[in-house]
Parts: C-alpha cells; sequence; structure tokens
C-alpha cells in the first residue's frame, strides 16, 4: 500500500521549477541590467553635455579675453591712450643722445643706428 | 458541434480574427510604413545642428593680430516649445533692445511640414545674431527665472579689427552674412572661412538633448590663419607721416607703399582716404564707397616722371647709350611732331644720370626716339605696366598702355616721360623695385604664409622672379643717375635722409582736363625710391594726389620727397639700418632709447 501511495502522490518538480526560476532571474536581471546601463548611458550623455557646455563657455571666455587683450594692445588703443594723455612718451632730448664714431665700432650690430637730422620741407 | 462547442469555436474565430486584424495593422505600420514614421519622428525630435567652424584669424608678419573674431551667440527660438509667446517676447525684446512686437512676429513664425503639409510652430527661428555673450546669459537667467522654455543660443563670433582703420584697404572687412568683401578677407575667404561641420541631434519631449541618440556628426574644419608680409611697424610710420602729409597739403587722395625690393614683399601699405572696418557705413553713397577702394591697386595715374627709369634701363640695356654717352637736350625747347616740349630749365648736353637728375623730358623723349616705338613699348611692358602684377588682393587692375600701331606721332616722345600711360602706384613702386633689386622684376608678395589649424603651413610666400628687364650694367647706372637725384643738384634734394644713401625719382603728372589736354592746375605727385641705394632694404613710393599747394610747389620734389624722407628715415630706425660711415657731413647718433620716438 505505501508503495502505492508513493507512487501516486504529487511530486514536486525541483529541476523543472529551478530551471524556470533561474530563466526568470536572468531574464530579470538581464532587464535591470539594461535599465541600469541605459540609466548609465543617460547619465553619461548629460555629464558629457554638461563637460561639452563647461568647455565651450571656457573657450568662449578665453576668446572673449584674447580679443580684448589683442583691442586694448592695439597699436590703434594705444595711439588713443597716448593722444588722451593716459601714456606718455617723452621726447629724446640732446643730452640724452650718445653720439658715435662710426670708424671705431667693430661690428654693425654694436649700435643702433638713429639720425637725428629731421629733412624738412 | 453542440452549440457550446460552437459558441466556443465561434469566440475563438473572432479573437483570431481580431488579432490577425490588429496584426496586420502592426505590420503595415512598423514594416510597410516604416520609413515615413520614422521620418515622422526624426522631425519631431531629431535636428541637424550646425557646428560652426572658427573663421581663421589675419595677424601680420610678426604675429600682430589684424582681425580677430570675438564669440558672441545667435539667439533661437523653438517654436514647437514655447507656452508663453508674450513672456518669452517680453524678456527677450527687452535684453536685445528690439521692440516687443518684432520679436512676437518672429517667434510666430510657423512652418510646413514636410509628412502632412501642415502648417506647424517653426522650431528654429533666430531672433537675433551677434549677440554678446553676457547678454546671452542675461536672458538665459530670466527665462530659467520664470520657468520659460523654448529659447535656446547657438555660438555665434563677430570679426573685429583691433587697429581700426590702419591697414583696412588690405585687410578688408566682410558683410553681414560673414563674407569677406574686400581685401584679404575677400580674397582668401576660402581659406580663412573653414567649413562648419553638423551633428544630428535628438531631443526629449522637454528639449533637453538625449547624448546617447546622437546621430551622424561631422566636425567643422575651421579656417586656416593668414600671415601677411605687412610690418605693422612700418605701417604705423607710413599710416602717421601720410595722415600728417594729408592735413598739410589735402589731397584727393594719397597712396605709400612700402616694398622689399629683394623679396617683392609688401612692407606697408597705406591709402587716404581710408574707413574703419569696425564700423562699416552701409549707405549706397559713392563717397562712403569710394573710401573702401585700395588706391595702390585700383587706381590708375599717369606716373610722369617716375617713368624715366624705363626708356633709360631698356637704352643701357640695348647699349644704344653708355653712361658717358651725352644727349642735346635741345636747350628746353625740342619741336616733335609739330609739338614743342619743353623742359623746366633749359639744359645742353646732358648724360644718362645728369638726364634723371635733372628729370629732363627732352632727354627722356630723345632716348624714346633712340629707342623706337617697338622697343620703347616692349620695354614699358617688361617693367610690368600694362598688366596686373599678380598681388593676392582684389579688384586689381592692370593699368593702360596702349600697342604702338595706336601712338600718335607725338606718343613716342610722351610715354618715356610718363605720359599717355596710366599706371597703379604699385606698378611703379614693383619696376623701381626692380631698379634696386639688380634688374629683376618681382611679383608683389602680401602674403607670407596661410597656416592650418594643426599648424601645418598650407601656403607660403616665395619669391617670384616675372622677368630680367634690364641688364646689371644699366641698372647700376640708373641707380647711380637715382642717387644723384636726391643730391644737393637734384630735383628730389628733400628726400635726403641723413646717414643714407638714397636713390629715387620724383613724378609731377598733370591730370587731363575735363575739355581734354592737361589742367595745368590739377597734379599727381610722387616720389618713389629706395634705401640704402647700395644695398636696398626697402623701396617707399609716396604719392598723392592734387595735393593743395601753390603751382610754384606743385611737384613730387618739394611735396612727396620730403614725405619719403620721413618715412625711410623712421624706417631705417625701426629696421636697424646702419647708417653709411661715407657722409662726413651728417652727424650720427646712437641710443637706446630710440625706438621711443618711433
Amino acid at each position: 500500500m505505501a508503495a502505492n501511495r508513493h507512487r501516486h502522490a504529487n511530486t514536486v518538480p525541483l529541476a523543472l521549477i529551478t530551471g524556470w526560476v533561474l530563466i526568470c532571474v536572468v531574464i530579470g536581471f538581464a532587464g535591470l541590467g539594461y535599465v541600469y546601463l541605459k540609466n548609465q548611458s543617460i547619465t553619461t550623455g548629460t555629464k558629457t553635455k554638461a563637460l561639452e557646455r563647461e568647455l565651450a563657455e571656457l573657450t568662449t571666455q578665453d576668446e572673449v579675453v584674447r580679443s580684448k587683450i589683442a583691442l586694448l594692445s592695439s597699436r590703434a588703443a594705444l595711439q588713443r591712450r597716448l593722444d588722451s594723455g593716459f601714456i606718455k612718451l617723452v621726447p629724446i632730448t640732446d643730452d640724452r643722445l650718445v653720439r658715435l664714431d662710426l670708424g671705431s665700432r667693430k661690428s654693425a650690430s654694436e649700435i643702433r643706428a638713429v639720425s637725428n637730422e629731421r629733412t624738412t620741407p | 458541434m453542440s452549440g457550446t462547442s460552437r459558441r466556443a469555436f465561434m469566440t475563438c474565430c473572432g479573437l483570431a480574427g481580431s488579432f490577425t486584424v490588429f496584426s496586420a495593422r502592426l505590420v503595415q505600420l512598423q514594416v510597410t510604413r516604416h520609413d515615413e514614421f520614422a521620418a515622422m519622428a526624426a522631425e519631431k525630435h531629431v535636428n541637424k545642428e550646425p557646428i560652426y567652424a572658427r573663421r581663421g584669424a589675419i595677424r601680420d608678419v610678426n604675429g600682430e593680430s589684424l582681425a580677430q573674431n570675438e564669440p558672441m551667440k545667435i539667439v533661437i527660438a523653438d517654436g514647437s516649445l514655447m507656452e508663453d509667446q508674450p513672456a518669452i517676447a517680453r524678456i527677450v525684446a527687452s535684453a536685445l533692445d528690439m521692440p516687443e512686437t518684432q520679436v512676437l512676429e518672429k517667434l510666430a513664425t510657423q512652418r510646413v511640414s514636410k509628412t502632412d503639409g501642415k502648417q506647424t510652430p517653426s522650431r528654429y527661428i533666430v531672433i537675433k545674431k551677434k549677440v554678446a555673450d553676457s547678454i546671452a546669459c542675461d536672458i538665459a537667467d530670466q527665462l530659467a527665472a520664470q520657468k520659460l522654455r523654448g529659447v535656446h543660443f547657438e555660438p555665434d563670433t563677430d570679426r573685429n579689427y583691433p587697429n581700426g582703420s590702419m591697414l583696412c584697404h588690405v585687410v578688408g572687412y566682410m558683410n553681414k552674412d560673414n563674407v569677406g568683401v574686400e581685401g584679404i578677407e575677400k580674397n582668401l575667404d576660402e581659406f580663412l572661412c573653414g567649413r562648419d561641420g553638423f551633428r544630428y541631434v535628438e531631443r526629449s519631449g522637454t528639449g533637453r538633448e538625449l547624448v546617447p541618440y546622437r546621430g551622424q556628426e561631422r566636425a567643422p574644419r575651421d579656417g586656416c590663419d593668414v600671415q601677411l608680409t605687412v610690418d605693422m611697424g612700418l605701417q604705423q610710420i607710413a599710416e602717421s607721416e601720410l595722415e600728417i602729409a594729408c592735413k598739410q597739403y589735402r589731397p584727393k587722395m594719397a597712396t605709400c607703399v612700402i616694398m622689399n625690393p629683394r623679396t617683392g614683399a609688401i612692407l606697408a601699405m597705406a591709402n587716404r582716404p581710408n574707413f574703419d572696418p569696425n564700423e562699416i557705413d552701409p549707405s549706397d553713397d559713392p563717397m562712403v564707397i569710394a573710401t573702401r577702394l585700395n588706391r595702390a591697386i585700383t587706381d590708375m595715374v599717369e606716373p610722369g616722371s617716375t617713368f624715366k627709369i624705363v626708356p633709360t634701363a631698356a637704352a643701357l640695356s640695348l647699349r644704344l647709350v653708355n653712361r658717358n654717352s651725352y644727349i642735346f637736350c635741345e636747350n628746353g625747347a625740342f619741336l616733335w611732331g609739330g609739338s614743342t616740349l619743353h623742359d623746366h630749365r633749359g639744359y645742353g648736353d646732358l648724360t644718362i644720370q645728369e638726364l634723371l637728375m635733372h628729370s629732363s623730358n627732352i632727354g627722356a623723349a630723345k632716348l624714346g626716339i633712340q629707342l623706337g616705338e617697338q622697343r620703347l613699348y616692349e620695354a614699358v611692358r617688361k617693367f610690368g605696366f600694362g598688366e596686373r602684377t599678380g598681388i593676392n588682393l582684389p579688384f586689381e587692375i592692370p593699368g593702360v598702355v596702349h600697342p604702338p600701331h595706336t601712338w600718335s606721332k607725338i606718343s613716342i616722345t610722351h610715354v618715356p616721360m610718363g605720359q599717355e600711360v596710366a599706371a597703379t602706384p604699385l606698378q611703379i613702386v614693383t619696376a623701381m623695385s626692380a631698379i634696386a633689386n639688380g634688374g629683376v622684376l618681382l611679383m608683389p608678395q602680401i602674403v607670407q604664409s596661410i597656416t592650418d589649424q594643426d599648424g601645418n603651413v598650407v601656403q607660403s610666400m616665395k619669391r617670384t622672379e616675372v622677368r630680367r628687364v634690364a641688364t646689371t650694367e644699366a641698372v647700376d647706372i640708373v641707380r647711380e643717375g637715382l642717387v644723384k637725384v636726391v643730391s644737393k643738384k637734384g630735383t628730389a634734394a628733400l628726400a635726403h635722409v641723413s646717414g643714407f644713401s638714397v636713390a629715387g625719382k620724383t613724378g609731377t603728372a598733370q591730370k587731363a582736363g575735363p575739355h581734354g589736354g592737361y589742367d595745368p592746375d590739377r597734379h599727381v605727385v610722387s616720389f618713389v625710391g629706395f634705401m640704402p641705394a647700395e644695398a636696398p632694404e626697402f623701396t617707399v613710393l609716396v604719392m598723392l594726389d592734387e595735393p593743395k599747394v601753390k603751382r610754384e610747389n606743385n611737384y613730387g620734389g618739394i611735396v612727396a620727397a620730403p614725405v619719403f624722407s620721413r618715412i625711410a628715415e623712421r624706417a631705417a630706425r625701426y629696421l636697424n639700418l646702419t647708417p653709411s660711415p661715407e657722409e662726413p657731413d651728417n652727424e650720427l647718433i646712437v641710443t637706446q632709447a630710440g625706438s621711443v620716438r618711433d
């Protein structure tokens, strides 16, 4: 009788259940992984965009500053400053000039050539 | 089949049929009409965004900035994202200093959908270009504070010219569409402008870019940087002296060109009237447009006596005359072809060098007769007159040299003294440079190099010999004659520069009158010379059109020569040229602070 009952009792298909559970777990983890990776990708994209924007802003600021430096240090700007009296150039007076005997110099690079005579119309 | 089974069968069939219909529709949507719906989705969410290339800079030979970019912003509206257009318009209009109605009108721009042909709000509305970065930030902050969306900013640039009107005709300027319309900006536009890139971008419903879904992308290729042969130190000298001359003589126009006779490099090119490329007047007034002309290459004048270097060099090269030949100058009046030619003063026998020194018209005419029409014409063409020099600047004209078969009886006597031909100032300085460098006509160069953004040299200046125009011996004799021109006995004593030997030639050309012939009161005066005469470092041309001076002073030797002298003296100091020790009369001084006087 016991053997017969044992033969007819409902058995738990452990192997099958384990198989299905594993499949579900794999699918679940794959789904979670997909969502995680997608989230990562979007987060990285947002960070990339923010960094790109920051880099672009820094480049822009750099270019603006460079442009301002060029404008403020240009010959035209310096001339305006000179004309307005902000920068003062002192004319070279005669006592500041050194007259050299050209025959005594050793090489052409030894002196800076300056002529103090100005031909006038 | 029982009733229950039949009902079950019918239900199954119904369900199967419905699912089949749904499946068929799904297949139709996903497969058959895939492209159509994908395009609709793309139109809704995907934008092709431009990535602007940076325009290349223009610099002088020492790297000084002549044209550069200032980063700005373009204010863009996306009609599909805007919910409160009046509020946006209010903020944007007040920040951009625009009428609110105008902004509202722009925001309401519609476009026709490519897929269904319906009118939808435009997604790319340019509200304003060239907005300062600080203003763009201010707009963005105000919109964010009120949680308004639909306005974004794209990078833009404004071209600015730090030196203002200095070298304006060479550098040129750009129109509002960022296209070069004058000068180097025009001629080298293809190198300077680069190539814009693009990127396909997908946006979320809130307008944020979905970076992982970026599509096809092409990186921009920035424009090349252009380095000119111009030295701004010399340019400033030329500009300031020309400005002084213009204030003193009030000419209609004035030009100064400084050239390196050994390489053909243009070291300075200044014109009056001039303009500020940072503030372009948009009017069509001819007077305004005239200020933008580079007179050195777009204006032609009769060169006058500066042209006498051509028949003398030609006659010497062909050995028709030599250093010791005498030409009888008819004591000041020479009848030829029914017309009497006059000299400023009566001269008898003159050597070739004395002919140049006194600028004898009769002597030059006789050289022309000796050469003959064909050989004179060939000599004129050999020196580059009647053809474009090929300088890398726009709108250069070739000048006018008529072929001999169209000449009148007196042309043979007038062409040698610079009449009946028309030349640009650049042609004159190029011809004089040929004398300065030993007889080789060089192509004038204005571009030193073109460099791409990786530092690779795309193009660089090469000394380009056009042709030999005269023999070395002939050129030596002419050069000695030109040195005498600047002596106390010559016509250009005022071109003298202390400490240096100067060679040059004056030119005083009468202008054509309104009723034919020449107008005795309107002159183009010029002086073209080089220095030091024995080893020239630069050739300078100074030309003034109709200077306001007394008739007895209206000569190149009186008006233009002193300007040359001042330019040459300052240029010599700037270039650190060593004075010639052979000149005992000249007192030479040396100072470490010499450059301050520049």
